[in-house]
């Protein structure tokens, strides 16, 4: 992908797969290949050369794990399972408490979730997802700011705005 | 801060020494990837600490997703990210020996100070940080001679959910009482109700950073520096008086120097100010500086081991706008040993603030990754709240601050080690208080309410106990000035003074109690005796 990309081809596929079935692009809503997360784990990768050997061990396991897990293709590279098979493998992964897929995972939610200025999230699309509109951005709100407050009724003698308070 | 200001007030030329930077409001980036790569912590891996249960086990090197639940490594500290709960401390707290009696493993003592004698000091606190409040709409408010400066803030959702499953219940919920303006004050804007609160720096100073409020104040008279970057080593002690002569510190640049001073006041932290202390150990103090009694480090204290109620509501809460904290009950925190344990604490459900991330790894997803887990922050992002539990941990003298036999920091000087286990009572009240959450959270309509009950306290914002106020120097560190009883210029002013930890956040009480020790300097321009 990057030519910068600390991980050589093969591991780089792996992980990548990896990622986009850790956040995956179902229900018509972008996942991590849309919000190209890759691209923020890569960087991740970047400052630590011990983490890209942990992680490229990671992607020779997937592979590895990958070689039998389809009765119908053997020899198959884990980026070229299904969907359903590459999940059989990473959840056997998480029973077995891999730290590398942990860590995986936490970088794949900070690639998504995270703000788009450290390379993931692309276009905001993973804040969309879940409705968030991101940081206001220098401007506020004003109550009411969700449901209940809206309905449930204040305190006495407290208005509208929560601070309305006529003893002072 | 609050010391430093006061007494540069009152003519005093004073140098305040901070190891990290001085960050101003421009730099408090809204960007929750900055916040847990640690933006107001930047020497966090520079400086560990180490935590281990008991004696009878090896001391770990803390995480740093751990020490970033910590006092900020910045000019202004704890009060530049805190939630600024600005609560005052009951009557009950400051004399929790007489009021319970011995209780075996606990180290209960009264204070050497009540209420009254703290009641103006918060009065003026709260008008020179600016309190919003209500002391009307509060049943269990302590007498206080006035009310609030300012209005509370508006209410957000979480506390309306509070509000509504507390009423259902019978109780008496009230606003929280924070450091936040509902209104324009003193200079500053009012909160904005942006999100991004704690863990983050207000970049329209509403909130009671003390950057805010005291320093600005400070700077005016022209008695006042600040140097930042400016890492203290120890305190050093003229071994002919028993005085201290002032600090040694590494500046930016690596050179180390002597600030001399005829008062030298501490005010690092819970866990920095013993380990300075115990760093400053020398022929004359071999076991530390003002630790004749043996007792530096030790009752450290860190809140109840609370447990933290998730909880998801099927209208929306949108926890991404308004401040954290807005309403609570206090029906809850006077002893009832009826519930099996003594003291008590408070529940504050929370508007998350806006960190998706964060929300990613709630233990309320069906799954930690995968459709499921995509579907789930979906259906969550706008509906839930999460609640903290605050309350009272009982000081137990094994329970402590001392020196890392092995990690050492960036200047080579021994990091704190932390040993440190729960009172039996504090487990027992974390327990009750998270049902209670779940109870009022339920009653409030809660769709699903998850708890993930008492936790393992390894280290925490709330650090106190560790130089211990008494009026016996063989039972305590310092005295009710919070001056050294072995070292008769130096003082210390943040929450390691404090006797028992009350079930309340201690930043109020550590400003009002810094402003009386202020004054208390001023009054006797150090020692009346020397």
């Amino acid at each position: 992908m990057s030519p910068a990309s600390p991980l050589g081809p093969p591991a780089l596929a792996a992980i990548s797969a990896a990622v986009e079935r850790i956040i995956p692009s179902d229900d018509n809503l972008p996942g991590a290949r849309e919000a190209g997360t890759i691209n923020f784990v890569l960087g991740e990768l970047g400052d630590a050369p011990a983490r890209v050997a942990s992680i490229t061990e990671l992607a020779m396991t997937l592979d590895a794990a990958a070689v039998t897990a389809d009765p119908l293709r053997p020899g198959c590279a884990f980026a070229a399972l299904t969907g359903e098979q590459q999940d059989t493998i990473l959840l056997t992964l998480e029973t077995e408490g891999s730290p590398e897929l942990s860590w995986l995972v936490e970088a794949t939610m900070e690639g998504f979730y995270g703000d788009p200025r450290h390379g993931g999230n692309a276009n905001g699309v993973g804040w969309e997802a879940i409705g968030f509109p991101g940081p206001t951005g220098g401007s506020g709100y004003e109550p009411p700011f969700g449901w209940y407050d809206a309905n449930e009724p204040n305190l006495p003698g407290l208005g509208p705005d929560g601070t309305t308070d006529p003893t002072r | 801060m609050p010391a430093a200001v006061r007494l540069a007030e009152k003519g005093f030329r004073v140098v305040v020494l901070e190891r990290g930077p001085w960050m101003s409001r421009r730099d408090f980036i809204e960007d929750e990837i900055l916040a847990r790569r640690g933006l107001l912590w930047p020497t966090v891996e520079e400086e560990p600490r180490t935590w281990r249960p008991t004696d009878a086990v090896p001391a770990v090197r803390l995480a740093t997703s751990v020490q970033l639940f910590s006092n900020a490594m910045v000019v202004g500290g704890s009060t530049v990210h805190y939630s600024a709960l600005a609560w005052r401390f009951r009557e009950s707290d400051f004399r929790v020996l007489s009021e319970e009696g011995a209780v075996a493993g606990a180290s209960l003592a009264d204070w050497p100070i009540d209420y009254a004698e703290m009641e103006p000091y918060y009065d003026q606190a709260e008008r020179l940080i600016g309190v919003s409040g209500s002391a009307a709409l509060s049943p269990f408010e302590p007498p206080r001679q006035r009310e609030y400066p300012l209005p509370p803030v508006p209410r957000n959702s979480a506390g309306a959910i509070l509000e509504r499953g507390a009423r259902a219940l019978g109780l008496h919920p009230q606003p929280v009482p924070l450091g936040i303006l509902s209104r324009d004050y003193d200079g500053r804007s009012r909160c904005m109700a942006k999100g991004f609160c704690s863990s983050y720096g207000c970049p329209n100073g509403a909130r009671a950073s003390t950057t805010e409020t005291f320093l600005p104040k400070g700077l005016a008279t022209g008695r006042l520096e600040v140097r930042a970057n400016s890492f203290v080593t120890r305190v050093v002690q003229d071994p002919a008086t028993g005085r201290a002569r002032g600090v040694e510190y590494v500046d930016d640049s690596g050179a180390l120097h002597l600030q001399e001073g005829d008062i030298v006041i501490l005010a690092a932290g819970g866990v920095e100010t013993p380990r300075l202390l115990l760093n400053s150990a020398s022929a004359a103090a071999p076991d530390g500086l003002a630790n004749s009694s043996g007792l530096v480090g030790r009752n450290f204290m860190l809140h109840s081991p609370g447990a933290t109620v998730y909880a998801v509501f099927p209208e929306a809460v949108d926890g991404h706008k308004g401040t954290e904290a807005t309403r609570t009950e206090m029906d809850d925190y006077a002893t009832d040993t009826s519930r099996g344990f003594i003291r008590g604490g408070f529940i504050h459900p929370r508007a998350h603030g806006g960190e998706p991330v964060e929300l990613a790894g709630r233990p309320m997803h069906p799954a930690k990754w995968g459709l499921a887990h995509k579907r789930s922050m979906r259906e969550t992002w706008r509906h839930y709240l999460f609640s903290h539990v605050t309350g009272e941990s009982l000081p137990v003298e094994a329970n402590r601050v001392d020196l890392d036999p092995q990690v050492k920091d960036r200047f080579g000087l021994p990091v704190a080690r932390i040993t440190y286990t729960a009172h039996d009572n504090d487990v027992r009240l974390a327990t009750w208080f998270a049902g209670r959450a779940v109870e009022i959270l339920e009653a409030a309509g809660a769709s699903r309410v998850v708890n993930n009950g008492p936790v393992i306290r390894k280290l925490h914002n709330h650090q106190m106990g560790a130089t211990r106020m008494g009026n016996d120097a063989s039972r305590s560190v310092v005295d009710r000035w919070c001056r050294a009883h072995d070292v008769p210029n130096l003082y210390v002013t943040d929450s390691s003074v404090f006797v028992t930890s009350a079930g309340l956040n201690p930043s109020l009480t550590i400003q009002a109690n810094a402003l009386r020790v202020a004054d208390r300097i001023a009054a006797t321009r150090g020692d009346p005796a020397s």
